[in-house]
């Protein structure tokens, strides 16, 4: 069973309702805004911000917890050793000397990596993906980027298809995970084996591609159509980030602690 | 009226040396011709060939009275792919489908209007906004041909077009197939779907064409289907008809 993507894209809610394009745009300057905050106040408040977001947007949130929680697990090794090393004023917790500076600072990170993956989650989760995909040529973002992501999310499955495939294959030979040089070899194989198939399914794709016409640029039909409801959106976003902005600039609320 | 004209055709790969050699033939305009022959007889080269992706160690193609140029886009040709992955790769059945007609540099308008017909044709018009991983593999194969005949080809190739159905999809792509009135060559290695929607066959093995003639009467010589790693279909031992 494959993880559909577009899950959420036919609820119904402003955000749903908002023109793609205005809503990449004024999402992606509050992940921007957000990324060089250094306030804790200012964070406090994106944190609020989001949070009223994902309540208009109607996502369950107990049904995006995984993948929100999946890329902070990359983080926790920052977690463990910036309290360790830091500087500042040190504290003791069971003996472990702990520095506040390197405290707040994984505060900090975390929040604004929770802030960034939920509004990324808003864009992508509140669209079709390919809609996603028109607006993002429809904003002018390179098109063998955008070409890059579709046959990513196109051939992904195809691939966790095969490994499963092959996984299943080398179960019934009788193979067992662990730790043994046996198993290491066999695993290495499986993805050697993954990669070529997908070497190969790549120039097949290219030749069915040729066969059609294919120049260099994957062409869609796009058919957006703004209101003056995108609009005030996309202002309320853009104003949003600006006083975020503002707050870290003017009102120098860095040191919280 | 000469649909597809083939003149001493060789070819060969860098490991591998006479993957065809010195083939010719010629069907006409609104033929469907079967291509039958064992693994490695030089049916999927031979398409390739002919759509232009690889290029002939010697002799010539023509379609359509006009030479096929080596990695030039051909139009008049459709290329049904034997593995439909390789042919769907946008987000959504409708982009794929558009992509070929859209690279023809129709207007959206034509655009909407072609496809909209392919998939009339194709019954696929319920399937617009799935995206392609989420098909059967009779759907998969019914969007595979709608994206290639919404660009309108005359000549269209069927590269193992049953690898990957069921009974009843099966039997929807041969009433299809009845249907099309474009000049058809289809390879593969299902014989009865070869004997219900082909009217001439070609047996082609090690890069030859050992004979070509009516479905029926060559694929009832028993000792010349074994000798060329085939076998009789069943229903000609029954005597079933297949008329065209």
């Amino acid at each position: 069973m494959h993880v559909d993507i577009d899950r959420f894209a036919h609820l119904h809610s402003p955000l749903h309702r908002w023109d793609q394009r205005y809503k990449i745009a004024g999402l992606f300057s509050l992940i921007l805004v957000i990324s060089m905050l250094s306030s804790l106040w200012a964070l406090c408040c994106s944190v609020l911000i989001v949070a009223a977001l994902m309540l208009i947007s109607k996502i369950p949130v107990t049904q995006i917890i995984r993948p929100v929680l999946f890329p902070l697990l990359f983080l926790i090794p920052l977690f463990i050793f910036l309290p360790l090393s830091a500087g500042g004023e040190k504290y003791f917790f069971y003996g472990i000397p702990l520095y506040i500076d390197g405290i707040i600072l994984s505060v900090r990170i975390a929040v604004k990596a929770l802030c960034i993956i939920m509004l990324f989650l808003l864009i992508t989760g509140t669209s079709p993906f390919t809609v996603s995909m028109k607006a993002l040529r429809s904003l002018k973002i390179p098109s063998k980027i955008v070409d890059l992501i579709m046959f990513t999310y196109r051939y992904i499955y195809i691939y966790l298809d095969d490994l499963r495939a092959l996984r299943q294959s080398i179960m019934m030979k009788g193979y067992r995970s662990n730790t043994s040089r046996h198993s290491f070899k066999t695993s290495s194989y499986l993805v050697g084996s993954l990669l070529v198939r997908s070497f190969e399914q790549t120039d097949r794709m290219f030749n069915a591609m040729t066969c059609r016409g294919y120049t260099g640029e994957v062409k869609v039909l796009t058919e957006f159509k703004s209101t003056w409801k995108d609009v005030i959106k996309f202002i309320i976003s853009l104003c949003t980030a600006i006083l975020l902005a503002g707050w870290e600039l003017f009102m120098d609320t860095g040191k919280l602690l | 009226m000469k649909g597809i004209e083939v003149t001493d055709l060789s070819f060969s790969y860098p490991d591998r040396a006479g993957v065809l050699d010195g083939m010719s033939f010629t069907i006409a305009h609104g033929q469907k011709c079967g291509i039958i022959g064992p693994n490695g007889a030089g049916k999927t080269t031979l398409f390739h060939l002919m759509c232009g992706l690889l290029e002939p160690s010697s002799g010539s193609i023509y379609i359509k009275d006009k030479p096929v140029v080596h990695n030039t886009f051909n139009p008049s040709i459709g290329y049904v792919f034997q593995n439909t992955d390789d042919m769907l790769f946008t987000a959504t059945v409708y982009e794929d489908i558009s992509f070929g007609p859209l690279n023809l540099g129709l207007s959206p308008e034509e655009v909407q209007d072609v496809v909209d017909r392919a998939m009339r044709i194709t019954r696929t018009h319920h399937l617009k906004d799935r995206p392609p991983h989420h098909l059967s593999g009779g759907e998969k194969r019914m969007v595979a041909i709608a994206s290639v005949i919404a660009m309108r080809p005359e000549i269209i190739i069927y590269d193992e077009p049953t690898s990957e159905l069921d009974m009843r999809a099966r039997r929807n792509l041969i009433e299809f197939i009845h249907n099309s009135k474009e000049t058809l060559l289809v390879a593969s290695h299902d014989l009865e779907f070869i004997l219900e929607t082909c009217q001439m066959v070609f047996l082609i093995n090690s890069g030859t064409i050992i004979t070509s003639g009516a479905p029926c009467e060559i694929m009832k010589d028993v000792d010349l289907m074994l000798e060329n790693g085939l076998e009789r279909p069943h229903s000609l031992l029954h005597g079933i008809s297949h008329d065209h």
